[in-house]
Order: structure tokens, then sequence, then C-alpha cells
């Protein structure tokens, strides 16, 4: 009895603990969570935009509507405007535009005026401006703006007017349509195209610029534009606003983010690693958000993308959210990580890396994805849909049957990554 | 007896208790692994109805939802809609959006999981040795937990603000009513009734007519609501509207009176105009024409999105007045 009732205490015993379910051991990596905004604040504390004082405010509105005027006085607040301290000016004009219940003809002016004299600060704040401002005119004046400055945020919006056929307001969008037109002969020239070669022309030069900052977050041929320090210190206060409790200000942050040039991403990749977990969460989203023009500028400067968003992985609170950003990116050097979580991780992060891997994965990894699948690995619906999409043929994805439980959106969200794929950097 | 046969008699007996450990039924069950809501509508089947019957857990799915959410392009809206464990977050912080199984909306494990495992309870005599460890959180009554996602429009703010009569104790006095449920056990509704159910809607306000020296008026009182009525930023619109007998006996056009609603972010030419909690209105019925007698008939319409047309409005009150 002695030896074989041991032996089966030992066995119940071990029965008895081996029935609790096992926890996931995630892989150990350094944690290294930073004052990353609060430093950089810091620095930049006396640079950016100024503050503008309500009398400051109403002499630039003074100025502007005699500036209208003809005569030796409309030349002269011209002058006076055309000489004023381009940041202070800018600071002004931009709280005449964000002002809501500023007179429509106060902010027409100040748009046309930042376009002219606009300091490149104003990138971040008038890029917003494109989310809020309904006027098609003032829309031309946004996008020519960020354009001079190496902005090609407002593109789209130039598209929109030259698509739109049809008005409430007839005059407003002729008008708009007029002065679009005559804006393209501000798009950067090329080889093959300069101003002045007729509409057709310039509509497919204005298609190939929105494809390349679409793709890159650059405009083509054009040097690219070192960012000042005062436009560096406004990126900051942007990236500042993903703090916020409240959405608002960190939906208006992240709009601008992806609209900005490629020389934002360091910043925000630097934002992964804040000590709040509000402001990392929204930095990888952002990041997730931009997709592709990440991964292509790391790739361009040799970043090591890769290893700078590792570091974040220690943190559980965001780590599906930085699976996501590292999918988004179409990195293939991030699969060893992703295919790892995917089988040691929790329910989300297994998501979060099957979503990821459809998105970024190269060859390697397919063999071990396939023999996951058939497995009986528990995976929820949508990783099982996206692992399922990455042997799918792009000619018969309709034909894949989608998982039970899978919204169908959230399918169309995965179909719609398989077919970024053949983007991928 | 032997010293060995006392050794060996002990191991029997610890080797029969080893078993009974492993054979245990469900109350010493080894701790489930929560990773799916679905988990919880076994032992759980009837609070699981009343979600079933929810806007909780028709969040994610909900039309009305994904076209003012653009589809969920924006996608700052899906943080509520499809929510982390609400517990992973500090109190009254906002909640971020998950990954998987979004289709079950706002689920069991948005409001109940631990962070650290288990489920969290409103019942102080929590059975901590079933499968899903439950374990008393005060905080699962607390408005600060419904504050993560329904104060992002505002509620809970009107809710600080609105009088004591009216406020109770939190959300759940009348949102999660109290529920005896077969077997005797005692709970919470899981229903959330809302702005979704004509009855809540209209126990929450008060509509009368008359008429005095300054003419014929309605009022509009919130009596019952712990917020402001509507609730809610930009999704949600009431309406007062009256219309007048003409002379051979039809109806004229229903005419507007007043809109309550707080106007979304961009909607920079509106104002606030929701009546808050405990608060009176006051409006003159306007003219169909140029004279204001005759019966005029007062409807309030409530719209769960401001651009629902008038017949697909849930018509709160109806009354006539002789003027």
């Amino acid at each position: 009895m002695s030896k074989s009732s041991s032996l089966l205490l030992i066995l119940l015993l071990c029965t008895g603990a081996c029935s609790k379910a096992e926890q996931p051991v995630p892989p150990q990596v350094e944690l290294a969570w930073q004052a990353v905004l609060e430093q950089q604040l810091q620095t930049f504390a006396e640079e950016g935009l100024p503050e503008v004082s309500e009398e400051q405010i109403n002499d630039f509105l003074e100025a502007m509507e005699l500036a209208s005027e003809g005569g030796q006085m409309g030349a002269r607040f011209r002058t006076r405007l055309e000489e004023a301290d381009s940041l202070e000016l800018s600071a002004a004009l931009l709280a005449i535009v964000e002002d809501r219940e500023m007179e429509a003809i106060d902010k027409t002016r100040a748009y046309a005026w930042l376009r002219v004299r606009g300091d490149s600060a104003m990138m971040p704040r008038l890029t917003l401006r494109l989310k809020y401002e309904k006027d098609w005119v003032a829309n031309v004046d946004i996008a020519l703006a960020l354009l001079q400055h190496g902005s090609g945020a407002g593109l789209q919006a130039l598209l929109n007017i030259l698509n739109t056929e049809e008005s409430n307001d007839p005059d407003a969008l002729q008008q708009a349509r007029f002065r679009t037109m005559e804006g393209l002969a501000f798009l950067p020239a090329s080889d093959t195209w300069q101003p002045g070669n007729g509409f057709d022309a310039d509509w497919r030069r204005l298609l190939e610029v929105q494809a390349k900052w679409q793709k890159h977050r650059q405009l083509p041929d054009t040097k690219a534009l070192k960012p000042s320090r005062n436009q560096r210190a406004e990126v900051w206060r942007t990236l500042s606003k993903l703090i916020s409790q409240r959405l608002r200000p960190v939906d208006d942050a992240r709009f601008v983010l992806v609209r900005m040039p490629d020389w934002v991403f360091e910043a925000i990749i630097e934002t992964t690693l804040d000590e709040d977990r509000y402001v990392r969460e929204h930095a990888l989203q952002t990041l997730a958000w931009i997709g592709y023009p990440v991964g292509r500028w790391a790739l361009e400067q040799s970043f090591d993308l890769e290893g700078r968003l590792q570091v974040a992985i220690s943190g559980a609170d965001s780590r599906a959210r930085l699976f996501e950003a590292m999918g988004a990116s179409g990195l293939s050097s991030m699969q060893d990580t992703l295919l790892q979580w995917l089988k040691d991780g929790n329910m989300e992060e297994m998501t979060a890396a099957a979503d990821a891997l459809l998105r970024c994965a190269g060859p390697e990894p397919m063999a071990e994805l396939s023999a996951m699948l058939t497995s009986d690995m528990v995976l929820s619906p949508e990783a099982r849909y996206s692992l399922a999409l990455l042997f799918t043929e792009v000619e018969t994805l309709a034909e894949l049957e989608v998982p039970t439980g899978l919204d169908s959106s959230e399918a169309q969200r995965r179909l719609q990554w398989r077919l970024e794929r053949e983007q991928r950097p | 007896m032997s010293v060995k046969g006392i050794f060996s008699g002990l191991l029997a007996l610890g080797g029969v208790i080893a078993l009974v450990m492993v054979l245990m039924p469900p109350s010493n069950e080894a701790p489930l692994r929560l990773v799916s809501s679905t988990q919880c509508f076994a032992c759980h089947a009837d609070v699981a109805a009343e979600w079933q019957e929810s806007h909780h857990q028709f969040a994610f799915e909900n039309p009305e939802v994904r076209r003012l959410s653009n589809d969920f392009a924006n996608q700052e809206c899906l943080a509520c809609h499809a929510p982390r464990p609400v517990l992973s977050f500090k109190p009254g912080e906002r909640v971020l959006a998950r990954q998987s199984e979004r289709g079950l909306g706002v689920d069991c494990l948005s409001c109940h999981s631990h962070p650290d495992g288990g489920v969290g309870s409103m019942n102080p005599n929590a059975k901590s040795d079933a499968p899903c460890q439950p374990r008393f959180s005060e905080r699962m009554e607390s408005v600060e937990h419904c504050a993560a996602c329904h104060n992002q429009h505002k509620t809970v703010e009107q809710w600080r603000a609105a009088p004591a009569e009216l406020k109770g104790t939190g959300c759940i006095d009348c949102h999660m009513p109290e529920e005896f449920r077969a077997g005797g056990r005692r709970g919470r509704n899981h229903a959330f009734k809302a702005s979704h159910d004509l009855a809540a809607l209209q126990s929450a306000v008060e509509m009368k007519v008359g008429k005095d020296g300054e003419g014929a008026f309605v009022t509009l009182e919130n009596v019952g609501a712990g917020h402001n009525f509507p609730t809610d930023e930009r999704s949600r619109a009431a309406d007062l509207q009256v219309r007048w007998q003409q002379d051979d006996g039809s109806w004229g056009a229903w005419i507007q009176i007043r809109r309550f609603r707080d106007p979304y972010r961009d909607e920079t030419d509106l104002t606030n105009t929701q009546l808050p909690s405990g608060a009176t209105e006051r409006y003159a019925l306007p003219a169909d024409g140029d004279t204001q007698s005759g019966t005029a008939e007062v409807r309030l319409l409530y719209r769960t999105n401001p651009f629902l047309p008038d017949d697909e409005a849930k018509e709160l009150s109806r009354l006539t007045l002789e003027v």
C-alpha cells in the first residue's frame, strides 16, 4: 500500500492542481515608462505660437478690414500686416478663425492672410480647421496654406470641391471651384508638370501629389522642409491633448496627427512610452491609423521601429493596441513578436496579434499559422477570420465563410486589411 | 496498529480527500479563466435574457449608432460600444475599446470582469468559491462605474447637478431596479430600461397645457429624471409641437414650439436646450396664422436621433386645449 498509495496521492494531488486554468506567461521585457510629454512640453515651453490678448486680436481684425480698402490707407495696413511678427500674426489669425462667434467676413480675411503670412508653426492648428471649417473657399485657403509649408493634408478638400457638382449654395461652390483651379498652380512642379498647361494636366498632377501624400506623408518632387522648433513645439502641444479624459481634445489631436507630414512620426513613437496609459494608448492608435506610411518611413530612415515599440510590450494595459500599431506598419519584422503572443497571450492579445499578422506577416510564419488555424486552439472569431484571410486568395475572398459570432462590419474591416496587404511596404 | 499501518491509513485518507477535491461539484470547481461573456450565460441565464433585450447588448450592432458614428469610422465611439472591462480603469476614467468579440457590445465582462481575475458583484455576500470567483465590489454600484461611458455625453455631470429628490443614490436606482429571480435569488435588472422604453421616458417628464392672461401655454417639467431631459449630447432630441383645428374640423400642420437637445460639438450654431432635472419651462402656443383660438392639440415627441421623422418618433404625451 505504502508505495502505491503514495503514488496515487501524488497523482491525485497533481491532477487537482493541474485542473486550474493555466495563465499565459508573457515574455519579459524591461519596463521603461517615461515622462515624455512633460519633458517635451518643458523643453519647448518658450517656443511655438504665443498667447495673444483680445486687444491684439482686435488690432489685427481692424488692420485686416482696413487693408481690404483701396488707396493709401489700405496699402498702409497691408504693409503693417506684411511686416507683423509672423508668429504673433499667426496666433491672432488662428484665434479669429477658431472663434465660433466671429463674423464670417473676418474669418475669410484671416484665412486669406494665414495663407500669405502664416508661420509654419500654425500647421497643427490650421490642419484642425479642416475638421470644423464648413466654408468652401476657406477650405481652399487652408489647403494652399498647408501645401506651401510641406503638408498635403488639405489636398482631399481640393479634390472634394472639384468632385462636387451640386450644393445648397451654388455660388459659394462655384467660387471655391474657381479658387481651387487657380490654386492648383501651387502644386509642386515636376519634370513632367508645370502650371499653366490646362486643367486636365493640373487635375492629374493633383491626383499624383495626393497619392504620394497618402502613401508617404510627403509631397513629391519637393525637398522635405525641416520642421522649425516652433513647429515642433506645436506638435508636442497637440500630442499633449492625448491625455484628456474628454474625447474631443483627443479626437482633435488624432485628426491633426494623422494628417501631418512624416517628420511627426518620431514624436508620436516617442509618446508611446509616456507614463500615462491614455497617452500611450492614443499614440499607438494614431500610429495604427496612419498605417503603412509609418512602416515606409521607418524603412527609408533605417529607423528601428520594432525595437522602439518592443519596449512598450511590457505594459499589459496597452499591449493589444501596441500589436495593432505593429501590424498597421506592414513591416514583416514585427511578425516574430506577434506570433509569440498569438501563442501565449490572453484572448485580447491573441486577437490583436492575429489581426496584426494579417496586416504585416511575410511568408515565413505561414506554415505555423496554418497549423494553428486547423488545430483545436481557442481563438476568438476575429482572430480565426484574420488567420483564414491570410490563406485566401484575393479573388476568392468573398467565398470565405465568416465565423459565427463575428459582426459583419468587423469582418469587413479585416477584408479591407487583407486587400491592403498588397500595398505593404 | 503499527506505525506503518497508521501511515498507510493516513495516506489512503489523503488520497480520498484529494479525490473528493478533484471531483467536487461546481462550488469547488477550478476557477474559470474568463475569456468571453458567453461563459456567463449557462449559470446566469435569467440575467443574460434581460441583457439580451437591452441596448447594452445592442451597443455595437445598433444601426443608429452605426449611422451617427459613420459606421465607427469615428473610432472613439468604439470605446463605449465595445469596451474593455471598466474595472481595469480607475473609477470615473473613461474606458478604451477592446479587440475581440465586439459584437457582444457592452457585455458581462465589460462591467464585471476584474483585471486580476474573477468578477465584481454588488452582492456583499457573493459566493467567492463559484467558478467565476465573484467578490463584492463597492464600485459596481457607484455612479463612477457608469460614468466611464455615460459621462462622455455629460449625463453623470447632469446627475451631479440634479436636485436631491430626483438624484436617488445613483444610476442603478432607476435603470437597474431590484429583481427577485427563480430560486429566491435577488439581484438587479439587467435590461437597463431608458430612452428606448416608452414607460421610462414617460416617467421622466410631465406636460401640462393651460391658458391665462398671457394666452395659451404649455409647460414641461422634468419630474422624474435625475439628469437632463433628454440626456445625451447629439443623439437624443425631444420636440414640443402644437396644431390647431381648422374651421372645417380638419387639423392644421404641426407647428414646432421647442426642441430639447444638446448639440454635437461641430454644430457650432446651436446651443444646449435640454430640460435640467427638476426644471419646468413654459412656452406660449404659437398661432396657426393670425389667431390663437379654437381647439389646440399639443404633443411631445422623443427621438433617439435628431433626424428621425415625426412618424418614427415616440409620442410621450398628447393633450387638448380649448382656447
